[in-house]
């Protein structure tokens, strides 16, 4: 499972990108509550980059993103994408599929 | 009309919709994941969770803040790439955005409150209703085909929602995804991604374009700044390329070279051959290599080292080729003399070497070793000593390298040594090569081998100057010693004689018995003839059977000689094949100076005087004159008495007193010798010992005499008389016979005779001729006792320092002096001097021919000791001689 096209991926890399637009209190709070989460979930085997809008409108191209916040999960595959403030936790872990259904 | 549709159709119609479904769902988990994503978008913006929108676009995303604006909303609704819609729960299309009206392609308000079931393919109906009809579920979502209004269908991805909107409840929004530009969007991502790699592989190429063209650039550069000319020319042959060197060889500018062809540098002195081999390379694409002439833009010819290189594509087709040149007009000049010079060296038939400035043989060539004998391997490295004979001395190869110092050169006659040790006669020409500071660097030697030459030049010399029957002189040769020896005589004060001798009637024995009965005649005759003669004197023929005879030093008396000779070897038989012949001459005499002084009148005064002795009767000799025939006759005829004159008792002794003037006693007697024949009567000394010595019957007289005399005295010492010495003559040829001591001691001794009584008389001449043998002669005979006396004193030339040196004890003052001493002054001072030297070197003195009392007393007054002449005594046969002695005892006791 984790040898992908043969490339060794470690299991616990996780890859996260939060996508924000400006300082509001939902960006801020999205950012809590993902980092809340993760560092419950992941016990810090992950990264998470947050990327302002505003600032970088082009990295959001290739990822369709149409409203934000919006976190995507790269890695592992596949890849997933929530939106919202992220403040309902167990939407938030479904949608990364951390939760089974 | 639809609503009347049979139920029983749309329950088939689901059947078939389910399983294309599966069959699409697999397939479009993509389209889920976007799906999925918008409902999150629209779960998020109704919980108000969301703070903004964003609009990808194609100038750059676009994000619209939502802060609650309804406007901004639907905004974002109308610029959504879906097509997004709210129905009634009967499906009345309350609201559709721009996007679903441009989907169908037909105006908003023809869509707005239609049924939304026109817009799809009827086959879908069961599928919409299904999903319309779905009230359990939140959400539903089919892929359905809406039917455009130009016909076409397009496939699209059906989302339902149960919304409540504005108050509405069971209202229903519809969210239309346009599938084709889902499928539009893969294959423009493929394109996208085929464009990248496009674009990638171009930029890889420009990348290599780039290096290729700085490497181009460098080769250019690197092409431009060689010496050799390049030229670069395509598959046709065109020029597409020269180089900077091209141009200054040819005198063409590049510009002028590109397009034309390579035939451009052809000219008239191009050889055809080349031209065609260059051709044919070309045209099948091979390399060539070969100088070939070619021309300057000025019309110069020059010579090109020329090679040309095809070039191939990947295929293997020829496409270019590649030609460099290079200008060696000069360079296969100096080459072509080089090898010229190296094929003369050695090819030569001239022997080369080459040394060092030391000597030594640094090459050699082929005709050297044939030559010499010696090999390259032996000669090189070796001193050109090893070539030497030991013919030529230091002082001939001191001149030789003298010449060569000075002039740089040589060239000369040189006996060397072969390897075989062998010498042999080269013709040497020996250069010096200097380096340019004018040292010497090498030694060029060429020599070619003449002995055969020098052979044949032997042997036409040998033609030209000798007679090739009998290996004699011939007439050239003959004239060429005869000029050299009158030159010597008349050099020396000497005679000499020419001779002419024809073999009497010699033309018979040719005509009876053939010429090579003649021919051998000749050659024995000339042999033996020539065995008669000695060295120094020339016997030639100067034709058929005439012979010219040259003898140096000669005068009438010795030609008389050798003419005789040659008359008596000349009549001894000769035997030729079955042959006995005989042969009689006739001889001519011509004498120098008598008759001439030169050859041409010597030769026809011998010419005449043989002429006469043919008519003399042949078999003879004549003299050119009388008075020398006469002469010669007469010494020829004493010559022959002579020879027998001992045998026959024709010769005797007679003894002249010899009287010393103070004591008037007889103490010696001289002994003269008498010759007298029955026909010639008394013949006078003075006439036949000159013949006696030039016929060499001297010794043996001269021997008879010195016995005789000395056997005499003996046999008056026997008798009784009184001690005295016996005086012998001694002619010059005696003198220098080598063992004249010992034969005079034998003889003494035989007869029992002291030394001291027999007393030597020697001639003035013969002890002034050659003082140091004279001397040495002196010495040995004094050393046996003997005393010696010199006769005729005053007549010669005598050195009073040799004379000091003669052991002589007495001087004998000639009767020409002691005639005249009385009446001429001259005569007598002379003589008063020779007592007085005589005394003075403690000698004695004794004169000769006293004939008066007066001169004897004078004499004897002068100091003279002793005396001998007709007044006191004639010579006395010996038996009257003791009884003359007996006598003047008596008197001196009177």
């Amino acid at each position: 499972m984790n040898d992908i096209a043969g490339f060794a991926v470690a299991p616990d890399a996780w890859a996260l990108q939060l996508y924000v637009a400006g300082q509001t209190p939902r960006s801020l709070r999205a950012v809590a509550n993902i980092q809340r989460l993760c560092a419950g979930q992941l016990k810090g085997r992950y990264r998470l980059e947050v990327i302002d809008l505003y600032q970088q409108p082009q990295l959001a191209q290739g990822d369709q993103i149409v409203a934000v916040p919006a976190l995507i999960k790269r890695l592992p595959d596949p890849l997933r994408m929530v939106i919202g403030d992220m403040s309902d936790a167990e939407r938030v872990l479904h949608g990364l599929d951390l939760l089974s259904e | 009309m639809r609503h009347s549709r049979p139920q029983n159709a749309l329950e088939e119609m689901a059947d078939a919709v389910v399983s294309t479904r599966e069959a699409l769902r697999s397939e479009n988990t993509v389209l889920r994941l976007r799906l999925t994503q918008l409902e999150q978008a629209f779960r998020a913006i109704r919980d108000c969770e969301v703070d903004a929108l964003f609009v990808p676009g194609s100038s750059g995303g676009r994000v619209f803040a939502l802060e609650g604006t309804d406007r901004a909303y639907r905004a974002l609704i109308e610029e959504m790439g879906e097509g997004a819609l709210t129905l009634t729960p009967e499906g009345i299309v309350l609201y559709a955005n721009r996007h679903f009206a441009a989907l169908l392609g037909r105006p908003l308000e023809r869509v707005m409150g239609v049924r939304i079931g026109v817009f799809f393919a009827p086959e879908c109906y069961a599928s919409l209703l299904a999903l319309l009809l779905d009230g359990q579920s939140a959400k539903a979502s089919a892929e359905l085909d809406l039917v455009t209004e130009a016909g076409p269908r397009v496939a699209t991805l059906v989302t339902v929602n149960h919304l409540t909107i504005d108050g509405f409840p069971d209202t229903i929004g519809m969210v239309v995804t346009d599938l084709t530009w889902q499928k539009r969007s893969e294959a423009a991502t493929q394109a996208r991604q085929t464009l990248l790699q496009v674009i990638e592989s171009q930029r890889r190429s420009e990348e290599r374009l780039r290096v290729s063209l700085e490497t181009l650039h460098l080769r250019d550069n690197a092409l431009g700044a060689i010496s050799q000319g390049v030229l670069i020319s395509d598959a046709r042959g065109h020029t597409t390329y020269v180089n900077h060197a091209f141009e200054v060889i040819t005198g063409y500018s590049a510009a002028e070279a590109v397009g034309q062809t390579a035939a451009m540098l052809q000219g008239p002195g191009t050889a055809p051959a080349v031209r065609q081999a260059l051709r044919e390379a070309v045209a099948a694409a091979r390399p060539f290599h070969s100088d070939i002439l070619n021309y300057r833009k000025d019309g110069t010819p020059f010579l090109n080292a020329l090679s040309v290189t095809p070039v191939f594509d990947a295929h293997g087709s020829p496409t270019q080729s590649v030609g460099v040149m290079r200008d060696v007009t000069a360079s296969r000049n100096i080459d072509a003399q080089l090898r010229l010079a190296a094929q003369v060296f050695k090819q030569s038939g001239e022997g080369v070497l080459i040394t060092d400035s030391l000597h030594r043989i640094v090459k050699v060539n082929q005709a050297f070793t044939t030559i010499t004998g010696f090999s390259e391997a032996d000669a090189l490295g070796q001193n050109t000593r090893m070539l030497s004979s030991s013919r030529h001395d230091a002082g001939f190869f001191r001149a030789m390298w003298n010449e060569i110092h000075v002039h740089g050169h040589w060239q000369g006659e040189i006996w060397n040594r072969r390897k075989d040790g062998s010498a042999y006669l080269q013709w040497l020409s020996i250069s010096r090569i200097a380096d340019a500071a004018g040292d010497a660097e090498h030694f060029i030697a060429s020599f070619s081998d003449i002995t055969q030459r020098k052979d044949a030049e032997d042997r036409i010399w040998r033609l030209a100057h000798y007679d090739v029957l009998t290996g004699l002189p011939n007439r050239a040769l003959l004239r060429d010693r005869a000029a050299q020896v009158l030159q010597m005589a008349h050099r020396k004060n000497e005679s000499m004689a020419l001779l002419f001798i024809d073999l009497d009637h010699f033309k018979n024995i040719n005509d009876s018995l053939g010429h090579a009965i003649g021919d051998q005649l000749l050659v024995e005759a000339a042999g033996r003839m020539k065995a008669a003669l000695r060295d120094q004197d020339t016997l030639s023929r100067t034709g058929g059977d005439e012979f010219v005879l040259l003898l140096p030093g000669a005068d009438a008396v010795g030609a008389a000689h050798v003419a005789q000779k040659l008359l008596q070897v000349a009549q001894l038989h000769f035997q030729i094949g079955p042959h006995e012949l005989t042969v009689t001459p006739s001889i001519g005499i011509a004498l120098y100076p008598a008759n001439g002084h030169d050859f041409d009148l010597l030769s026809k005064c011998a010419d005449a005087a043989m002429y006469r002795a043919k008519q003399n009767g042949r078999n003879t000799f004549c003299f050119f004159t009388a008075e020398i025939q006469a002469q010669s006759v007469r010494a020829l005829l004493l010559e022959n008495a002579l020879r027998r004159a001992l045998e026959r008792g024709q010769m005797h002794l007679v003894y002249q007193p010899q009287r010393d003037l103070q004591s008037g006693r007889i103490v010696g007697a001289e002994a003269l010798l008498r010759w007298q024949h029955p026909e010639l009567g008394a013949v006078s000394p003075a006439e036949f010992i000159p013949v006696a010595e030039s016929s060499g019957l001297i010794s043996s007289i001269g021997e008879w005499v010195l016995r005789t005399a000395v056997r005499q005295l003996k046999t008056w010492h026997d008798a009784g008389m009184a001690p005295m010495t016996v005086a012998v003559n001694l002619s010059a040829v005696q003198f220098r016979q080598r063992n004249l001591s010992e034969l005079v001691e034998s003889i003494l001794e035989e007869a029992g005779v002291a030394p001291q009584s027999l007393e030597l008389e020697l001639t003035e001449s013969v002890a002034s001729d050659d003082p140091v043998s004279a001397i040495t002669a002196m010495n040995s005979l004094d050393a046996c006792g003997v005393r010696m006396s010199i006769d005729d004193f005053g007549t010669g030339y005598s050195s009073l320092s040799y004379l000091k040196r003669f052991k002589v004890y007495k001087l004998k003052i000639d009767q020409s002096f002691v005639h005249s001493v009385l009446s001429n002054p001259e005569d007598k001072a002379i003589v008063t001097a020779i007592i007085a030297m005589a005394h003075s070197l403690g000698l004695l003195t004794i004169a000769e021919g006293v004939e008066t009392e007066a001169q004897m007393n004078y004499l004897r007054d002068l100091g003279c000791d002793e005396m001998q002449g007709y007044w006191f005594s004639r010579p006395l046969a010996a038996d009257r001689f003791k009884g003359f002695v007996d006598e003047n005892t008596f008197d001196e006791v009177r």
